[in-house]
């Protein structure tokens, strides 16, 4: 065994020890984030069981999310349903399953694409939007001026946002679900010469059934919970004056995605086909 | 009648306020001064629950409030109402609407009875014109001024007023501070207003405290202060630039 | 609808009322006006890249920037995507012809020509898009924007060729570890679930060329968009400080929208000149 020489244990730390801190540091600021989303999810619980959210405030809240992400999810579904059935298109030239386009485009988009991009979309539209609007009004002390008032920030403002965002991913989802399929219908058409009576037919086929659109919706329903909470959790957490909310919209978009990918992961090993 | 008794608060290493203890009788308009970065905010916003002290005793009207948790400030914060630095209107909602919110919330009044009492509260700071204006339309002294009402909406017997007269151009400031001697006068409310306006200290201040480092250095009327030996004060009174007085 | 008499007249409209007519008029428009800009800001991008100053070391500053911030993410969120891919996957063929022995090489197939561009694109979109446009967005609140031009520097050939070249090398990068991190989970997914050795799954026969090229083509054109569009939105803030989070918010939208606009053309036309 060469004899080694040691290093002074003062000098920098090493490549890995650093790596290592990161990584504890990484873990640690995780389960901060979800701890606080999960005491934010139990006091947004609270206030709907027995009801005291601010009606006015809810309906505001889902007009506005609604009408604010329709365009983005009909743009992003029709392509979405396109290029599905470009995908999909290869498969089943190969195997000449033309009657099958249905099918094989439909399970992918009900159960798995439309949720997922539909919830990537909104998260950005909607989620890291509140989080913006929640974080602006806590630096200019908006939040503090509400607590003075002795008006319960979390009925008046977050549980309507909160309830409005599940909302709106749900109700969106089932439009996403719609206009993907019709984009995939046209497209099968046009690329494959699949009219779209064929392909409505291989949807129906027996083969997807209501329960493939059933285990989407849910879905979306565990996805906007998601998103609300970390939009919700972010934005009430934002320190540091506008650049603060800067960073506050960052962590929202990557803390929601990064949670829709596990809970998708999760979601459908629970549901298990 | 509002005591502090012994109020000590740190934000990690450093101690801002350190045994601080006065009372405020009732019914006056009763100024804390001090330098930027003193504690005076800080004081004030323990006594609406915004912040709560390390150690000491707050009593208001009889009640021991510095252990209050949300749900005991809530009667806590309609005997006493804070007026922001920065006015902190509602900026999604038009004035009139910002004001009706508190009217809404514990009067219980439908949208319509409180949009109509809230242009009578902007009538008496003279801001009816600019009901449906949003605030981010209007200058800082229109700002304040329906803030007050706002303020005012829940008929407290404590106003607090976090430097009111800062940002705004002498005109706009000399009115404010009429504002705040007419609801003494006129209504009976204990204004408690932090600032480092000397113009507004001692042309309406009842009683004035000063913080120095984190104690209270003086207290008394207009006259205490303006014939006291003590350098710091002078110095703070009369605005030298150059003294014993530190930062 | 206003008199237009100056007396009586605010002087601004802030809640003008447009009829559903004029609103979608006025969307037609903003994106009209948004596109025609967007391809400005693109040309001069490729002006600069071939005849701008160059600056030591702010290539690699760049790449690092954008390797650094995103491969942590990147990589967890397509572990996930390629265990949810292939566990869907085979729950359908399980329900339509129960032969696992394709699967892998489908997938794989999948992945190269698309999935792991787009889904690893988007991604990045919200990581990489957002905090471009958040760092160009804080420069023009705190008037250094301004501050470059007046010292005659074009703040695009400063700003977003940089980080428009670190993006076409590191994009490509990024994503070809993105879809083996995929790949790579499908494959033990596939195995714990349905049994599938990894050998099986480990087939490449259905990758050809025409494949490679669409998947490349597509990490080109995305790692050309996200800095475009997300530099485009971060020099576009306005509304001072509190504009540099809706800026974040219109990189991350735009960029995503941008992804999978360009995904379905190059697919389109992918399928079109390499049919299977």
């Amino acid at each position: 065994m060469a004899a080694q020489t040691t290093a002074p244990t003062s000098a920098a730390p090493s490549a890995v020890s650093t790596f290592l801190a990161g990584v504890g540091r990484s873990f640690l600021e995780i389960a901060e984030t979800a701890g606080g989303m999960t005491i934010l999810l139990f006091r947004v619980i609270s206030r709907c069981v027995p009801p005291r959210v601010d009606s006015r405030e809810l309906l505001k809240n889902l007009y506005k999310m609604g009408v604010k992400s329709l365009p983005i999810v009909a743009v992003t579904a029709l392509f979405t349903g396109a290029i599905m059935v470009i995908q999909a298109a290869t498969i089943v030239k190969r195997y000449g399953a033309e009657g099958l386009l249905g099918w094989g485009a439909g399970f992918g988009t009900l159960r798995e694409i439309a949720p997922l991009l539909t919830a990537l979309m909104i998260s950005g539209r909607v989620g890291a939007n509140n989080t913006a609007e929640l974080g602006t009004m806590v630096v200019t002390e908006q939040l503090d001026a509400l607590r003075v008032l002795a008006i319960d920030p979390i009925s008046f403002l977050i549980a309507p946002r909160f309830i409005s965002i599940v909302a709106t991913l749900f109700m969106m989802t089932l439009f996403a679900d719609a206009l993907a399929l019709f984009g995939a219908a046209y497209t099968g058409q046009a690329l494959l010469d699949v009219s779209p009576t064929t392909f409505y037919n291989g949807l129906t086929s027996g083969l997807l059934g209501f329960g493939d659109v059933a285990n989407g919706l849910f879905k979306s329903t565990v996805f906007g919970l998601v998103i609300g909470l970390a939009s919700c959790h972010f934005g009430l957490s934002t320190t540091g004056g506008a650049p603060g909310v800067g960073r506050s919209v960052n962590a929202t978009v990557m803390a929601s995605a990064a949670g829709i990918f596990v809970l998708d992961y999760l979601t459908s090993f629970a549901l298990g086909g | 009648m509002i005591q502090f008794k012994n109020i000590i608060k740190s934000f990690g290493p450093k101690t801002v306020l350190q045994d601080v203890s006065f009372d405020v009788p009732t019914g006056s308009v009763f100024f804390i001064i001090g330098a930027s970065g003193v504690g005076k905010s800080v004081l004030i916003k323990h006594l609406v629950g915004l912040l709560y002290p390390d150690s000491g005793e707050i009593w208001l009207d009889g009640q021991e409030i510095s252990r209050f948790d949300e749900v005991q400030m809530g009667p806590v914060r309609k005997k006493c109402a804070m007026v922001f630095q920065h006015s902190t209107l509602f900026d999604s909602m038009t004035c009139a609407e910002n004001v009706a919110l508190p009217l809404r919330k514990h009067k219980n009044l439908s949208l319509k009875a409180a949009l109509a009492e809230a242009r009578h509260r902007l009538e008496i700071v003279r801001m009816q014109e600019f009901a449906d204006r949003y605030p981010p339309e209007l200058g800082d002294g229109m700002r304040k001024r329906v803030a007050i009402a706002r303020a005012l909406t829940v008929d407290p017997s404590y106003v607090l007023f976090d430097e009111p007269t800062t940002s705004l151009d002498p005109v706009s400031a000399r009115r404010v501070d009429a504002l705040i001697r007419e609801l003494s006068d006129k209504l009976g409310v204990t204004s408690i207003v932090v600032s480092h306006d000397l113009t507004s200290i001692f042309s309406i201040a009842d009683r004035i405290v000063m913080l120095y480092r984190g104690k209270v250095r003086m207290e008394g009327g207009r006259q205490d202060f303006k014939a006291t030996p003590d350098g710091v004060v002078q110095q703070f009174i009369t605005g030298r630039a150059t003294g014993p007085f530190e930062l | 609808m206003t008199t237009g008499n100056p007396q009586t007249e605010p002087i601004d409209h802030p809640h003008e009322e447009l009829g559903a007519v004029g609103a979608l008029g006025a969307a037609a428009i903003d994106l009209l006006i948004g596109a025609r800009e967007l391809y400005s800001v693109f040309v001069r991008t490729l002006y600069y890249v071939a005849r701008g100053r160059r600056e030591k070391g702010a290539l690699a500053r760049q790449m690092y920037e954008i390797g650094n911030r995103s491969i942590f993410f990147l990589s967890i969120t397509m572990g996930f995507i390629g265990m949810i891919l292939v566990y869907q996957a085979g729950l359908q063929a399980k329900r339509v012809v129960p032969d696992y022995t394709l699967l892998g090489a489908t997938y794989l197939e999948l992945l190269v020509r698309d999935f792991a561009a787009s889904l690893g694109a988007l991604m990045l979109a919200t990581r990489v898009g957002a905090g471009i446009a958040a760092e160009i967005g804080s420069m023009v609140v705190t008037e250094q924007i301004d501050a470059l031009r007046m010292c005659a520097a074009d703040p695009i050939d400063f700003l977003i060729k940089p980080r428009f070249l670190a993006s076409l090398i590191m994009t490509t990068m990024l994503i070809v570890w993105a879809g083996t991190v995929a790949f790579v989970a499908g494959a033990f997914t596939a195995y714990f679930a349905y049994d599938v050795p990894l050998q099986t799954f480990f087939n490449m026969a259905l990758v050809d060329s025409g494949d490679l090229a669409i998947g490349l083509t597509k990490c080109v054109a995305y790692g050309a968009a996200i800095p475009i569009v997300s530099g485009y939105c971060g020099l576009s803030t306005f509304g001072g400080s509190e504009g540099v989070g809706w800026a974040t918010t219109r990189a991350v939208v735009n960029t995503s929208l941008a992804i999978i606009i360009l995904n379905f053309f190059i697919s389109g036309a992918g399928f079109l000149i390499f049919p299977a």
